[in-house]
């Protein structure tokens, strides 16, 4: 093999099977991303001498050669990464950021053929390999691996990764999950969309990625707790209480700077000065969103209530006798 | 009548959107049911303003319901595929599904965004602005505000959310 040229159809294959997939999404048995990963172990195996038993590859260190070229630079090693990205789904969903995966996987690739020995070297890391410490060197394949291809001639210095790696299992699930969702017909229209996520990608780096926010929840001002003047207040969805904002003498929380804990504050307002209160949606359908799996607001709302002894009469919750 | 408003393929999307999908939230990202919910946006997007309206009095709970959890969904998806569609598609499913569902749900998910284009070191005041614009006159009062918020209130935290960096799954889960 000639160093500097992409080989043929032979192993190494990564840029023919990746660039296959844009033509072919299930012409054999494997998945595009299966066949593509196949690609990326064939590849690492041509290149790497010795202490690299195929066999011992998991889905981690797979999804983690291509998917790690930025992580690995960043120090953001994610398992699965690559999958994710180059998926057939993603593809249709988001074929920008499928695109770009790609081609950072011809760049990878085109690195690795042209720098064998310093690509495999980075891939083997035969210190942890010869002490034992296979977890660690699982860890760190894809990263360095990753960022081999990545410092070439950049000189950018890069930290192995240290996060614990997927199965085998894990991976060829999400590939299997990804391409079984690519049988869905394809996503139409969105130029909207599309339009103006390009316009947006023009603002790229003008924020800086967020640092640890700060803690402190404001709280809920003096007037912005519930006051019997302001009428019964009135708890429920917008569709449904919409009407009894309206109706004279009845109240809906409606702060600009709304948050969970001002809403708690503002209800315990209500049981402090033991107010009664319209419940504007019926119970049934609206305490359980089975989509997340959990209670929803309103139903946290109720419970605040009747953790301080309110009980339901009619529309009303009402405040326990003193 | 309402559905004879309805653009073209819009009722088979939102009866797509009705197929069971308890525990949506924690489906692997991304999921065909996204795919669902993508093309019920983009039709959304590419319809005129009596369409768009037909189509929001259309969505039923269990759908907006969907959508609210899409549009979590793709404030993580964002972030892992380095890309701006799924925040524009997701804010633009909030704004939908506010047609139907509990505000004080969808309020929470704002911040997401927010931090996700921080993430994606996009203008976030940008993406709130021009999905404002997409939404047009469906766009919710608290959504077109959510910009002039004090940072300390507009953040995942506030919201009660806990933000996880070492996933490939959801960035956010709520705390509370």
């Amino acid at each position: 093999m000639v160093p500097g040229v992409l080989p043929p159809l032979a192993k190494p294959s990564v840029v023919r099977t990746v660039e296959s997939d844009e033509e072919d999404d299930g012409g054999d048995d494997k998945s595009g991303v299966e066949r593509f990963l196949g690609g990326a172990v064939d590849l690492s195996k041509d290149v790497v001498s010795a202490g690299a038993d195929g066999a011992k590859w998991t889905g981690g260190q797979i999804s983690q050669v291509p998917g790690g070229f930025k992580e690995g630079v960043e120090g953001l090693a994610e398992g699965g990464a690559t999958v994710y990205r180059l998926s057939s789904i993603n593809r249709r969903i988001n074929p920008d950021s499928h695109k770009r995966e790609q081609e950072k996987l011809r760049q990878a690739a085109q690195y690795a053929w042209d720098d064998p020995v310093g690509f495999g070297k980075a891939a083997v890391n035969y210190e942890d390999l010869a002490d034992g410490r296979y977890g660690e060197w699982l860890g760190g394949l894809g990263p360095d691996a990753l960022a081999a291809a990545a410092t070439a001639g950049t000189g950018v210095a890069v930290t192995r990764g240290t996060r614990a790696v997927d199965t085998l299992a894990d991976a060829s699930d999400a590939a299997r999950d990804a391409d079984r969702a690519s049988d869905a017909a394809g996503a139409g229209g969105g130029s909207g969309a599309a339009d103006a996520a390009r316009e947006l990608d023009r603002t790229r780096g003008s924020t800086r990625a967020p640092a640890k926010s700060p803690e402190e929840l404001p709280p809920l001002r003096a007037d912005e707790r519930w006051d019997p003047s302001q009428g019964t207040p009135v708890l429920g969805r917008e569709p449904d209480t919409k009407v009894a904002g309206d109706w004279p003498g009845h109240t809906i929380l409606a702060l600009d700077d709304w948050n969970p804990r001002k809403n708690g504050e503002w209800i315990q307002s209500i049981v402090d000065q033991r107010g009664e209160v319209y419940i504007g949606s019926p119970t049934k359908g609206n305490l359980w969103n089975p989509k997340r799996g959990e209670s929803t607001v309103f139903a946290r709302e109720l419970k605040q209530l009747e953790d301080a002894g309110y009980r339901r009469v009619g529309d009303r919750m009402v405040p326990p006798k003193r | 009548m309402t559905a004879a408003a309805l653009p073209e393929g819009a009722e088979e999307l939102l009866r797509k959107l009705e197929e069971p999908s308890d525990g949506y939230l924690s489906w692997p990202l991304p999921h065909e049911r996204d795919e669902d919910c993508v093309r019920l946006i983009d039709s959304f997007l590419d319809s005129g303003t009596s369409e768009r309206r037909a189509m929001l009095e259309a969505l039923s709970l269990d759908q907006a319901q969907t959508l609210g959890v899409f549009a979590e969904r793709m404030a993580s998806h964002a972030v892992h595929s380095d890309s701006t569609e799924p925040l524009v598609r997701g804010l633009v499913a909030v704004g939908m599904a506010a047609a139907e569902d509990y505000s004080k749900e969808l309020i929470p998910l704002l911040a997401l965004f927010w931090r996700s284009a921080e993430h994606l070191t996009i203008d976030p005041d940008a993406l709130f602005a021009t999905v404002s614009e997409l939404l047009g006159d469906e766009a919710p009062g608290w959504l077109l505000s959510f910009p002039e918020r004090e940072p300390a209130n507009r953040t995942p935290e506030v919201m009660m959310y806990e933000e996880t960096l070492d996933s490939s799954e959801l960035l956010y889960r709520r705390a509370w």
